[in-house]
């Protein structure tokens, strides 16, 4: 279980800004949002992987780890890569 | 100069006592660097080297009809020619490099360009030949005939419905629905937090501005330079200057369709980067000279290549607007960004948009960011990309929207600062980061306390952030029979990064920094390591460098205990120091034991740490405005930042000082001018108005230091956030010492003098 927060330019898919997903790794939540949610996984994969202009903020960590470990109050952001100087 | 360094650790926290951290040893490579015996990439000679040159787009928007190579190829001593049809057909493939991601087929096609050239100076073909003078006089003799087209040179212009099209096929890339129709809007980012509405309803006040920004080029002074050795056998050996060895490495096997296994990249000294030297341009089109010429080549831009066809910083259009009740809280943010991309999709929108409002605890806010192609160059990073920015135009709002509820501008600030436990408005809720204890540091710093007198002068203040990052890092350390350390590694060291890395390792050990010699090698000598970008290097490398130091320690232990004929169990180190068995050594006389008993001892450190770091920076700066003239002079500059922890403070300062120096550039006088025929109209170091030392007060310097949790002594980075203050901090000093505010960068004198001039005249 996670509580994804729906980027705003996909929520037309969800109806809301946060939902609660079941699942044990950010893949397997996504896996399951898609279930709830046709076609939100297209948005963000591409070939199975996160798109590349795409990281994950996993309990306010950066990482696009797929494999990282999700708890019930994991909260699973989608925010564009940065890019340093 | 004067520098502080304040500790912010918690009461819960019990000050670190370090021996080498936060010292100031001499650096490893001070001496080759100040009697110029350090190995820059133009100072190689490799046998039998040619030289080479570019045949560059004199369009800023053209179709490419023909390109005839053969009157080049006529004359003697020139070896080989190259267009485009000599790299390999690109794919449409988007990788992420670590930091930031790029599109293969875009890179290609700005290496050299295909059908059109999209900006002036847009590499078309490229010639080699036995001396510089001749490779550039046969680069004059390729004939390319272009068929022009109309340019777009800014982003307002760009994004209209009419606009012409750089690339016919791009459609605006979104996470929603995508339109159906081409533009030049490559992207379109969206972020939302609680209910705008709701949230400037709240307000008693609601101010919005709208801001402009110039392109600005990094100014490093070295400009791109690589050497290409295509061998026989089938391997490329490419010496350059880059932030990132390994970087070049994958872009090159991407380009040229190559295993990684072939390439070898050399990283020389560097003579600066911010940000410019990650993406590839004269690498590959050297190694395909080389192989088509059978010799290594050498090909060095010139200055005007640099500035017109490497990757400046974007401009910008932004109009951001902030709500506040009278007691002086945040209600509410909105802020619309448009950044120049260059030609190329790719510019650094994404964290634009995610730092525009990263300073304050918004409830509710939107940001609609968009990433827009036009007839510039490719825009790159430049220290903490984005985020100057955007400070620039929320910075000036939140000072404008103080002064409107009269509230002291330090205060509101920390009224709304970030702090643990706010969200931003991308999402994400911080840790424990350094904001509210930079401004307080400001508040009690010797500068606030001094009051400014005089005409014509004001006093300004800003705060800036940048994430910061990890990533992947590898180095290897062994030990040498005379106790000192060799410590391997693959982070280009730009600004003294082999000291701070070493000073952890030898830390972590207990020996002196003088007793660890750091070596920066090449692809085929040491593991995977990400640019020395995103202020990542000291935080990540240095997290390896103390993991090989604990793999160290473990096996020193094991020959500790073979000599003094114990178990490993009685073997203890405090402080570099090991006992067992009623006997003692420090790390360097059981290193000698060691030599003689055992295997060789070498520790091996590899981290991909994830997650940003978050580093905050506040200025505040005093400026004299002449009024006859419109120059704007810094009095007195001070820069407080939270590094974590200080490494070599030495470094650190000197990061805040040259980000400050850059930042102050940017607001007062760099700009690319372009001509309406898009042609930059100053590129040179002569034209393009970089400040040099006489337009620079010495900057104070303030270290805040609220640790980092996820290092072990501590360290957050330093190289960017810097350079994300100063522009709207000089621009709130200006306003208080003329009354006029500015909403376009840069401030220089003709703009000054003529807003000053309005002022009076009611203009």
């Amino acid at each position: 279980m996670a509580i994804v927060f729906i980027p705003s330019q996909l929520q037309k898919l969800t109806g809301t800004a946060q939902v609660e997903v079941e699942g044990n790794t950010v893949r397997e939540v996504v896996t399951q949002m898609d279930i709830q949610f046709p076609g939100i996984q297209q948005r963000l994969f591409d070939d199975g992987q996160l798109l590349p202009t795409l990281q994950l903020s996993v309990d306010h960590v950066m990482t696009r780890v797929l494999s990282t470990s999700v708890k019930a109050t994991t909260e699973v952001h989608f925010l564009p890569v940065i890019g340093g100087g | 100069m004067s520098t502080e360094v304040a500790d912010n650790t918690s009461d819960t926290e019990s000050p670190a006592t370090y021996k080498v951290i936060g010292t100031r040893p001499v650096r490893h490579d001070g001496a080759d660097k100040v009697t110029g015996k350090a190995v820059y990439t133009d100072d190689l000679h490799v046998p039998n080297m040619v030289f080479g040159a570019f045949v560059r787009s004199p369009h800023a928007h053209a179709r490419i009809v023909s390109i005839d190579t053969s009157e080049a190829e006529k004359m003697p001593g020139v070896l080989a020619t190259c267009t485009s049809a000599d790299l390999p057909d690109p794919w449409d493939k988007v990788d992420n490099l670590g930091e930031g991601c790029v599109n293969y087929a875009h890179l290609s096609g700005n290496v050299l360009a295909r059908k059109k050239a999209l900006y002036k100076g847009h590499a078309v073909a490229a010639v080699a030949a036995t001396d510089s003078y001749l490779a550039q006089e046969a680069a004059r003799r390729i004939k390319v005939e272009y068929e022009p087209l109309p340019a777009t040179m800014s982003v307002q212009d760009a994004m209209k419905e009419d606009a012409p099209l750089l690339h016919d096929e791009l459609i605006t890339h979104t996470l929603g629905e995508e339109p159906a129709r081409p533009s030049n809007i490559a992207s379109h980012i969206q972020f939302e937090k609680g209910n705008i509405d709701e949230g400037f309803a709240a307000a008693d006040v609601v101010i919005e501005r709208e801001f402009k920004t110039a392109t600005v080029h990094q100014g490093y002074i070295e400009p791109h330079v690589s050497v290409a050795l295509w061998n026989e056998d089938g391997r490329l050996k490419i010496w350059t200057a880059t932030q990132g060895s390994f970087v070049v490495r994958q872009q090159m096997a991407e380009l040229l369709k190559m295993p990684v296994s072939q390439i070898t990249i050399v990283p020389c000294e560097i003579g600066g980067g911010f940000g410019g030297k990650i993406s590839v341009y004269e690498q590959p089109v050297a190694a395909v000279l080389s192989r088509k010429c059978g010799r290594p080549v050498k090909i060095m831009m010139q200055r005007d290549e640099v500035f017109e066809a490497t990757g400046p910083t974007p401009a910008s259009f932004m109009r951001v607007k902030l709500g506040a009740t009278k007691d002086g809280r945040l209600t509410a943010g909105n802020a619309w960004l448009a950044f120049d991309a260059g030609a190329f999709p790719g510019g650094v929108i994404g964290p634009g948009a995610m730092c525009v409002f990263s300073c304050y605890d918004l409830p509710h806010a939107t940001v609609d960011g968009f990433d827009v192609v036009l007839n510039k160059p490719k825009t790159q990073a430049y220290r903490a990309p984005g985020s100057t920015h955007v400070a620039f135009a929320t910075e000036c709002v939140i000072d404008e929207l103080a002064e409107r509820l009269e509230i002291d501008p330090i205060e509101f600030r920390l009224n709304n600062a970030a702090k643990e436990g706010t969200r931003r408005v991308d999402g994400p809720v911080y840790p424990r980061v350094g904001l509210v204890e930079c401004l307080q540091a400001i508040q009690n710093s010797d500068h606030w306390k001094s009051p400014l007198t005089g005409p014509n002068r004001g006093r300004g203040v800003a705060c800036g952030f940048w994430f910061n990052c990890g990533l992947k890092s590898s180095v290897t350390a062994n030990v040498n029979a005379d106790g000192t350390v060799t410590l391997i590694e693959g982070s280009t060291d730009i600004g003294g990064t082999r000291t701070s890395i070493a000073m952890q390792l030898a830390e972590t050990l207990g020996i002196t920094a003088e007793d660890v010699i750091p070596q920066v090698v090449d692809t085929d000598s040491v593991g995977f390591t990400d640019v020395t970008g995103g202020s990542r290097t000291t935080f990540a490398t240095g997290l390896a460098a103390h993991e090989a130091a604990l793999d160290i320690q473990e096996q020193m232990v094991e020959q500790a205990a073979k000599i003094w004929e114990c178990s490993q169990d009685e073997v203890t180190v405090v402080n570099g120091v090991y006992q067992g068995n009623g006997k003692s050594l420090p790390f360097k006389e059981l290193a000698v034991e060691a030599d003689k008993v055992g295997s060789p001892i070498v520790g091996r450190g590899a981290v991909d740490p994830q997650g940003s770091t978050n580093a905050f920076a506040v200025n505040l700066v005093d400026v004299e405005v002449d009024p006859e003239t419109g120059k704007v002079t810094i009095l007195r500059f001070t820069v407080c930042q939270d590094a974590g922890k200080a490494i070599h403070p030495s470094y650190v300062e000197g990061q805040m000082q040259g980000g400050s120096a850059q930042g102050i550039g940017w607001a007062l006088n760099e700009e690319y001018f372009y001509g309406d025929d898009g042609h930059m109209r100053n590129a040179s170091f002569l034209d393009y108005r970089m400040p040099t030392c006489y337009d620079l007060p010495m900057i104070d310097t303030i270290i805040v230091e609220v640790p980092n949790p996820d290092h072990p002594y501590g360290v957050r980075g330093v190289g960017e956030v810097p350079i994300v203050p100063p522009p709207p901090a000089i621009a709130n000093a200006i306003y208080r010492a003329t009354g006029v505010r500015f909403f376009e960068l840069p401030m220089s004198p003709p703009t000054v003098w003529n807003a000053i001039k309005g002022q009076t005249t009611g203009d």
